[in-house]
């Protein structure tokens, strides 16, 4: 009985110690940053936290930039940790800081019919944007439809329809891109042409001027370039640590320096890194 | 059987509860740690196909995007579609598993570094989605797989070793119980044989101390027998030579041999009143024919006192009980009547109420004080301390009184207040069928 008694305090001891270590889940040990919001910071972000999740052990960074209209109600519920905008935030509960300011380019789908456009004036965009001019053949191309790929509750629309004089525009024929597949639609649709950021440049696209003037990151730096928007990252004032610190990487020298430029994207300072 | 004695003989139940306790936190402890390796093991499957469910996720994403880039521009915009969904399923497993709770700091290190490269895959699979930089992001792509693919081996490992771990120790705990099992079995049984044991050495003895404690009566009965014929063989004799001779020392020596003849009676009657074996002849008697007989019986006591001996009762009266043994009660309460009241008067009363017979001898004695009316059946009792040196007398009588009325199915009981006298009651059951008389004086 006695060594009954003994064995049973014992094993009640050890179960009851246990190992004394509270285990947590993996979402408790990796803190994850979710960021959305303007497409045209998307390819930088993406970039960005890439970089800061190599350096950055137990950090993810997980970007996307499908609620761009709501980011930033987001962050203030506390829903996402950081919000991508070029409008400006006025909660004070919330801080901006800019992160880069970028060309929004017309962009086109490449093709012979408007091989011949290589700029567009601000009157013929707003035509194009009210409906009033629906071909190329009306901007100097050949007999080819128009079609407008718009990015409803985006920043940058919000840009370009303040740019055009207007307060909003509505094209019935308009189809809808988001910031991931704007230049997979683009380079699919025939007679296509929308407005991204300079990021989304690429060979297989038309890039048009505005007023004759070529977006890059050198007009931009120079400011003759008339479409360019300002990039801020938005996030609460109580942000946690890791949250600041993925802020203060997006203006440290290895973006602002060598991203940015890489990208197409120009520092907030005026000018390119590397003019 | 005293407390402690009691107490000892159920000793035998501390180690009985005692294993029964230790038999039920055994059960409980170990069936908690079985129950937990059994959830760990769950869990532990649930854990490998989160991996899994990550690693097809990732796959589907890479798979997708390397299609899509092979795709001719009409294809690709349904590529395009295929890899956002491969990007959304990707993230919803990397949820999955980032809800999980590692066993042990190795899965804990896997799954983070697991987290980190879907992470990666993630955004990278997005940027090949959003900038077509096909021939970058492809080799990005591939060496992001290649990690990915690495640590989950690594955490499917590491939670494959917890969960070998918890078959083997889930192994050893059915073992462990099967044994406890069987200790407990063989521990009940020696128990429970011990127990019956005590139980049946118990029951020999009470059996033994059962025929002991006959044959000590039926002893005892031979020996008052003996004894009986014994003392009163000699005093016979005394008493029978006494009566012829007519002097004074020859009375003296037949009241002494008479007095000693009464103590010897009274002693045997209270030892065959004890024994149970003293025998009655219960019938319809006269009770005022014992009335007389006693009251003719005692006049001879009253001696030189200045006492009045009366009686008073209805003829006749009828009554359910023996006439000798009725005779020796009333005469016992009638002499200890006398032998405590100087003067005044002893009175004999008799009556019929309802079914019962009341008989009541009333003195004008010394009376019995109420502390002494506690004791006064009980043998070899007198009513007072130093009763018995004054008057003399062995204290059997009363007891023998009662044990007698109480074998003739009646009740005797007594008032008195001292210096004013006492009045003894038996009341007997009344003879049934005879009518008689409610009250009659004499004297």
């Amino acid at each position: 009985v006695t060594r009954s008694f003994a064995f049973v305090l014992a094993a009640l001891a050890l179960v009851g110690c246990g190992d004394g270590k509270r285990r947590i889940s993996l979402a408790q040990s990796v803190t994850t940053l979710t960021v959305d919001g303007s497409g045209a910071l998307y390819p930088l972000l993406l970039e960005a936290a890439n970089q800061f999740m190599r350096q950055t052990p137990h950090t993810v960074v997980l970007v996307t930039a499908s609620r761009e209209a709501t980011a930033v109600k987001e962050v203030l519920a506390g829903d996402l940790s950081l919000a991508a905008t070029n409008l400006p935030v006025t909660d004070p509960r919330l801080e901006a800081r800019d992160v880069c300011e970028v060309a929004l380019a017309l962009v086109a789908n490449r093709g012979p019919f408007n091989e011949r456009v290589a700029s567009l004036s601000r009157a013929q965009l707003r035509a194009v944007v009210e409906g009033r001019i629906d071909n190329w053949s009306a901007l100097g191309g050949d007999d080819q439809p128009i079609i407008f790929i718009d990015r409803r509750a985006s920043g940058e629309r919000v840009a370009l329809t303040e740019w055009l004089g207007l307060t909003d525009f509505a094209l019935p024929n308009a189809e809808q891109g988001g910031a991931a597949t704007v230049q997979s639609d683009l380079t699919t649709r025939l007679g296509a042409l929308s407005f991204v950021a300079l990021a989304y440049r690429h060979p297989a696209l038309r890039v048009l001027a505005l007023d004759g003037i070529e977006p890059s990151v050198e007009t931009v730096r120079r400011a003759t370039y008339p479409l360019r928007i300002r990039e801020r990252i938005v996030f609460r004032k109580d942000a946690a640590v890791n949250t600041r610190a993925f802020v203060d990487f997006l203006r440290s020298p290895a973006v602002q320096e060598d991203l940015l430029d890489q990208l197409g994207y120009n520092t907030t300072d005026g000018g390119s890194a590397r003019p | 059987v005293t407390l402690q004695e009691r107490a000892r003989s159920l000793l035998w139940l501390v180690p009985t509860i005692a294993l029964l306790i230790a038999a039920a936190a055994l059960w409980t402890v170990t069936g908690r740690i079985y129950r937990e390796l059994a959830s760990q093991l769950a869990v532990e499957r649930v854990h490998v196909e989160r991996v899994q469910e990550l690693e097809r996720a990732a796959a589907a994403a890479h798979v997708a995007v390397i299609a899509r880039w092979v795709s001719d521009n009409t294809r690709r915009a349904q590529r395009d579609e295929q890899t956002l969904e491969a990007v959304r399923l990707l993230r919803a497993a990397l949820d999955h598993l980032a809800e999980l709770v590692p066993f042990d700091d190795d899965e804990q290190a896997a799954g983070e570094r697991l987290i980190a490269a879907a992470a990666l895959m993630s955004n990278q699979v997005q940027q090949g989605l959003c900038t077509s930089d096909a021939v970058g992001t492809t080799s990005d792509l591939e060496q992001s797989m290649a990690t990915l693919r690495t640590h989950a081996t690594s955490m499917t490992a590491s939670v494959s070793r917890v969960g070998s771990s918890s078959d083997a120790r889930l192994r050893r705990l059915r073992t462990q119980q099967v044994a406890l099992e069987v200790a407990f079995v063989i521990v009940a049984l020696a128990i429970l044989t011990f127990a019956m044991q005590s139980l049946r050495h118990r029951l020999h003895v009470s059996e033994q101390m059962r025929v002991v404690q006959a044959q000590a009566a039926a002893e005892r009965a031979q020996f008052f027998a003996n004894m009986s014929h014994e003392l009163r063989t000699p005093l016979a004799a005394i008493r029978g030579f006494a009566i012829n001779i007519s002097d004074e020392g020859a009375r003296q020596i037949e009241a002494h041999a008479q007095d000693l003849l009464g103590v010897i009676n009274n002693i045997l009657d209270a030892a065959k009143l004890e024994a149970g074996a003293m025998q009655l002849h219960l019938e319809s008697i006269d009770v005022a024919e014992v009335l007389d007989r006693c009251a003719a019986r005692c006049k001879s006591l009253v001696g030189q006192k200045p006492l009045q001996l009366q009686t008073e009762f209805a003829r006749p009266l009828h009554a359910r009980g023996d006439f000798v043994k009725l005779q020796q009660v009333i005469t016992n309460l009638m002499a200890n009547a006398i032998k405590f009241t100087e003067r005044g008067r002893v009175l004999v009363r008799a009556r019929r109420r309802d079914d019962v017979v009341e008989i009541f001898v009333e003195d004008t004695g010394i009376g019995i004080s109420a502390e002494a009316l506690g004791r006064l059946w009980r043998p070899f009792q007198q009513a007072e301390r130093n009763t018995d040196r004054r008057y003399g007398g062995t204290g059997l009588g009363l007891s023998i009184v009662r044990g007698l009325v109480e074998r003739m199915k009646g009740q005797v009981t007594v008032d008195s207040e001292v210096g004013r006298g006492s009045c003894f009651t038996v009341r007997l059951p009344a003879a049934q069928g005879q009518s008689d008389q409610p009250l009659e004086r004499a004297s």
